[in-house]
């Protein structure tokens, strides 16, 4: 393996885990209107945050079954699909991300720019 | 859609039996819509080749379903405990090895070696597995206990820095005293061999008169001399080359490998000692004490291939260690002060 690679790779690890740690606080954002899983994957593709199906899927599930997302399965140009919305916890939540975001991208900012 | 049935139904297999419908409703419904904004975009329906870019895009059916578990990530040891298992598991290997290497040398004394080979492995599998299994077993314990009782976390609160083992200096020089003993004990065991053909009284004590070494041990004479020398020749060097902290283990580790190379050429011969006195009598005394004798020296070459072996397998690991640091220190002359 060339440096060259090893250093792609590298990059690619450490972007893929830095993005992680936003995927929550994306999809939080996101679902303050309410959308269904795939609309949602669209809806940030476009914003810039595109997301495996395979992560977002299961993601919706386990933030849904954690109580700060509610889900209901309404009809849709003739089709049963799953919709989902930010809950009263979630917005509070989502609220408190928002804020450690913001901190630590002041922080960072200071830093790289300092 | 039958590739997507066919996908679903295979996704569905391995995902928990409670949410399974659920689970495939959902995902079911989203792939259609994909599917479909796709067709909307190409203005026609979707052909196989299409529709399964977009199932691959989504992922292997087992790896899609595990995603979709909801059960913490499960294993028996855990990072503290592991290094601590690892390092049992290693011991335990090198002493089974070890073992069954002897195992081995002695049986092929027997004849039919190969067959005498795959049995020591075979042995070596029966004794290590069970072995590796118990080990396990006592550090998955082990690790249950300590998260239960959140262990770590106490020990975290506890512990004081103050308390670490203080740093040794680092040994980069082989010690003159060591040097100087080395050459002291190697002169006087050169000595001793050069003397042994003229002094047999040297190996037999009382029972020199009686009995002499098989007349094999001469072709063995001159390399295990040779070994002798080299080892003195190496506190030789140390002594005037301290810095080369290398050439200790690097010649331990050639001389033990010669050493061995010996054994095996000596485990070939029948008989190590021979009754030297006419007498019938005296003679069928001798016998028996040459018969002990053989039986002994027999042993004790077993013993000494043994040690052997282990020593050949630490001293290859040390040697490496020391090259790769005298390496490090050659490119970097200013050691760090932490390494």
């Amino acid at each position: 393996m060339t440096p060259g690679t090893n250093n792609h790779d590298m990059f690619e690890n450490l972007r893929l885990e830095l993005r992680r740690g936003s995927l929550v606080l994306a999809v939080l954002a996101a679902l303050r209107k309410e959308q269904y899983g795939y609309t949602l994957r669209k809806t940030l593709e476009e914003q810039g945050m595109a997301i495996d199906e395979g992560t977002l899927y299961p993601l919706l599930r386990r933030l849904e079954s954690q109580g700060l997302l509610l889900s209901e399965w309404r009809e849709e140009e003739k089709r049963n699909k799953r919709f989902y919305r930010l809950s009263a916890d979630g917005k509070v939540i989502l609220k408190q991300l928002l804020a450690e975001w913001q901190s630590i991208n002041s922080s960072l900012d200071g830093m790289v720019k300092g | 859609m039958e590739l997507l049935e066919r996908y679903l139904r295979a996704v569905k297999f391995f995902l928990p039996r409670r949410e399974q419908d659920d689970i495939l409703r959902e995902l079911s419904e989203n792939i259609l819509s994909q599917m479909e904004d796709q067709a909307a975009e190409l203005g026609r329906p979707l052909n196989q080749s299409e529709q399964a870019a977009i199932l691959k895009h989504h992922g292997h059916p087992l790896i899609v379903a595990s995603r979709f578990r909801n059960t913490p990530v499960q294993y028996l040891i855990g990072p503290v405990v592991f290094p601590f298992y690892w390092f049992v598991l290693k011991i335990l290997f090198w002493i089974g090895l070890g073992v069954s290497a002897l195992n081995s040398i002695a049986l092929l004394t027997s004849g039919e070696p190969v067959r005498q080979l795959l049995h020591g492995l075979l042995d070596f599998a029966h004794m290590a597995l069970p072995v590796f299994g118990w080990v396990t077993f006592v550090f998955a314990v082990q690790d249950f206990f300590i998260a239960k009782f959140h262990l770590v976390d106490k020990l975290n609160q506890r512990w004081d820095p103050r308390s670490l083992p203080a740093t040794p200096p680092p040994q980069q020089r082989v010690r003159r005293s060591q040097s100087i003993f080395g050459l002291i004990g190697g002169g006087i065991y050169v000595a001793w061999l050069l003397a042994v053909p003229y002094y047999p009284y040297l190996i037999f004590g009382p029972a020199a008169s009686a009995l002499r070494l098989a007349p094999e041990w001469h072709r063995f004479y001159l390399p295990v001399v040779v070994l002798a020398i080299a080892g003195l020749a190496q506190a030789a060097v140390n002594l005037a080359r301290p810095q080369w902290t290398w050439l200790p283990a690097a010649t331990r580790l050639a001389c033990n490998v010669g050493a061995l190379a010996i054994l095996r050429a000596i485990f070939k011969t029948n008989s190590y000692v021979f009754v030297l006195v006419a007498d019938a009598v005296r003679g069928a005394h001798y016998e028996t004490v040459a018969q002990i004798a053989n039986i002994a020296m027999l042993a004790t070459l077993a013993s000494v291939a043994l040690g052997l072996s282990i020593a050949v397998i630490i001293e290859a690991l040390r040697c490496l260690k020391e090259i790769w640091q005298w390496i490090r220190r050659r490119g970097n002359p200013l050691p760090s002060r932490i390494s």
